[in-house]
């Protein structure tokens, strides 16, 4: 049992950061002294000179603006480059991290995973619209998209974690937004209106399937309300926000999660059934979400109640995220398919007809067929002289042997 | 080697010797890996801007516990909003419990094992709990614990043994 409890401890120490986490703040920590060492170094200093260098002093000059501007010129120019280009290693490994290193926090970490989906996104519609999909680009792209789509999702717990539902809820919007115009563009859905959040709330829509509960909870929630205005004298006034932010958050959930199985069906015949599945189960959890906040509410707490409505949005939300980006790369994925599919089987047709010999390469076609036709002609040409000559020498052998007998 | 350089010297060598333990220490109060990670991130920007203010710091490391233990403070007091639970224990001045709130979510990211010694810590006192924290699983010494609690290294040692015996009968191990 010693052995079973040091497991245990020693499993809670071997808990470590991410190394890219770790690495990533070691960069803003080196950033943080770097600059303040530039600070520093514009005051006049009476201990080291740096004199010594004068007379070099063009030539460093010179040096420093050449690299500066190479740097900079390859660096602006990778911006642009796409996921087969060869500058796209510059743009990800070296732009795109700069800007990692200039994130502090959450909020701005999640901004900038948001950003860097709406440029694979954006990668991805100019990748679609040409002739040609790389199999290997797609899935490279796909890799990284994934990527940023799952920080995204950790940065957003956090900030639920922290209570800032605001930019949480505004993050996922933004994700959710870029994805669904992606997919409407990639895969030619129909525009429809989305509300947001707050529209849900004042437009007041019912759902059908969750309406036997909502009277319920109703009920529950002016029971607390009531029970809230009691407490209210105590200064508890943020139960009273929380719950007179229960309707709205349970409606918010319910109307997300309908919303998200209504745009599901528009995929039935767009993706996979691997996906639909996928995303239907996200959207029952969801909703088993909202049935667990009501569990909460009749038991009295309020606070996990307001919790778990705004988890079942999220989940909703996460849902629609999983379901647009996963039928963008499997469309994707399909399209660079049916091209391989297609030169195969235009290499195998091909291959077929050399076989049987229906294919026979006419001299005529090319300039050096046309010489090999010629010189073809003319030796059959002379084949035939030479038949006659023979034919000939043949003739007057015999002329010349009758000539003789007769002779 | 100038003086500057070696600060940053050993302020790098301090983050690289202690993130993971600083990390653990977040990870086990806060429950989030997010935000555990942002918390030492800020930890160490906020030693390294103090001590760019000329401020003179002997021991970086209990100095920067104590910069992650407030912003622990601050986490929980940003929560209030959403957790009425957690503003009843920080107006009744104690901090004991509020772990409880957040750790009751359901959002621990580790197995049924570790998710049983979180919940045997929950349940002791909290100097108890931290001292064990961070002598155990933070693998601080109590020299540097003593710091940090603001008390003398004996009681350290004291706690972190009441803490063990509380955490066997929790966890009904026989040792």
């Amino acid at each position: 049992m010693k052995k079973r409890f040091e497991e245990l401890i020693n499993n809670a120490k071997d808990l470590k950061m991410d190394a890219e986490d770790k690495r990533d703040i070691k960069n803003v920590l080196l950033q943080e002294m770097r600059n303040n060492r530039e600070t520093q170094e514009e005051r006049p200093s009476h201990g080291f000179s740096w004199g010594f260098l004068s007379i070099y002093r063009t030539r460093i000059a010179f040096v420093a603006t050449f690299v500066f501007l190479l740097g900079g010129i390859t660096s602006f120019a990778a911006e642009n480059a796409m996921p087969d280009d060869f500058l796209y290693s510059v743009k990800t490994n070296f732009n795109e991290k700069m800007i990692t290193v200039f994130s502090f926090g959450i909020e701005s970490k999640a901004e900038r995973e948001t950003y860097l989906t709406e440029r694979r996104l954006e990668e991805m519609k100019v990748l679609t619209s040409r002739d040609s999909i790389d199999r290997a680009t797609t899935l490279d792209i796909d890799n990284r998209l994934t990527g940023h789509i799952e920080r995204i999702n950790r940065y957003v717990v956090g900030l639920e974690e922290r209570g800032d539902h605001e930019r949480a809820e505004n993050i996922n919007s933004r994700l959710d937004n870029a994805l669904s115009e992606a997919s409407q563009e990639m895969l030619g859905l129909t525009e429809e209106g989305e509300p947001s959040m707050d529209e849900e709330v004042d437009d007041g829509i019912g759902i059908a399937s969750i309406d036997s509960d909502k009277a319920d909870v109703d009920e529950e929630i002016e029971m607390e309300e009531s029970e809230a205005q009691i407490t209210s004298e105590d200064g508890l006034e943020t139960h009273q926000e929380i719950i007179s932010r229960l309707p709205g958050s349970r409606e918010s959930a319910v109307n997300k999660i309908e919303e998200v199985r209504e745009y599901l069906s528009r995929f039935t015949s767009r993706s996979s059934i691997e996906i639909i599945e996928q995303v239907e189960s996200e959207i029952i959890s969801a909703y088993d979400i909202v049935l667990e906040g009501d569990e909460y509410l009749k038991e009295g707490e309020t606070n996990e109640a307001s919790l778990s409505y705004r988890k079942a949005y999220r989940k909703a939300q996460q849902a629609k995220i999983h379901l647009n980006s996963r039928s963008i790369v499997e469309n994707m994925l399909k399209r660079g398919d049916k091209e391989d599919e297609k030169e195969i089987s235009d290499n195998e047709n091909d291959r077929i007809l050399e076989d049987s010999g229906d294919i026979i390469d006419l001299p005529g076609d090319t300039e050096e067929g046309r010489g090999r036709e010629e010189d073809v002609i003319e030796e059959e040409i002379l084949e035939d002289n030479e038949v006659e000559i023979d034919d000939a020498s043949e003739d007057g052998d015999i002329e010349v042997e009758e000539n003789s007998l007769e002779n | 080697m100038n003086k500057r350089n070696k600060t940053e010297e050993d302020f790098l060598r301090v983050y690289d010797n202690h993130s993971d333990s600083l990390f653990r220490h977040c990870y086990f109060r806060v429950s989030n890996k997010e935000v555990a990670t942002d918390m030492v991130q800020e930890s160490f920007l906020r030693l390294w801007r103090t001590i760019e203010k000329g401020k003179e710091i002997n021991e970086m490391t209990p100095y920067l516990y104590k910069i992650a233990n407030n912003m622990i403070i601050d986490h929980y007091r940003k929560k209030k909003d959403s957790s009425l639970d957690v503003m009843e224990e920080i107006r009744g001045g104690s901090i004991n419990s509020l772990e409880y709130s957040i750790f009751d979510n359901g959002k621990i990211e580790t197995d049924a094992e570790m998710g049983m010694l979180l919940s045997a810590l929950q349940e002791i006192d909290q100097d108890y709990r931290d001292a064990f924290i961070m002598r155990h699983i933070d693998g601080l010494s109590p020299k540097d614990i003593a710091k940090i609690m603001n008390c003398s290294e004996n009681l350290v040692s004291v706690r972190v043994n009441r803490a063990f015996k509380m955490l066997r009968e929790k966890l009904n191990i026989d040792i």
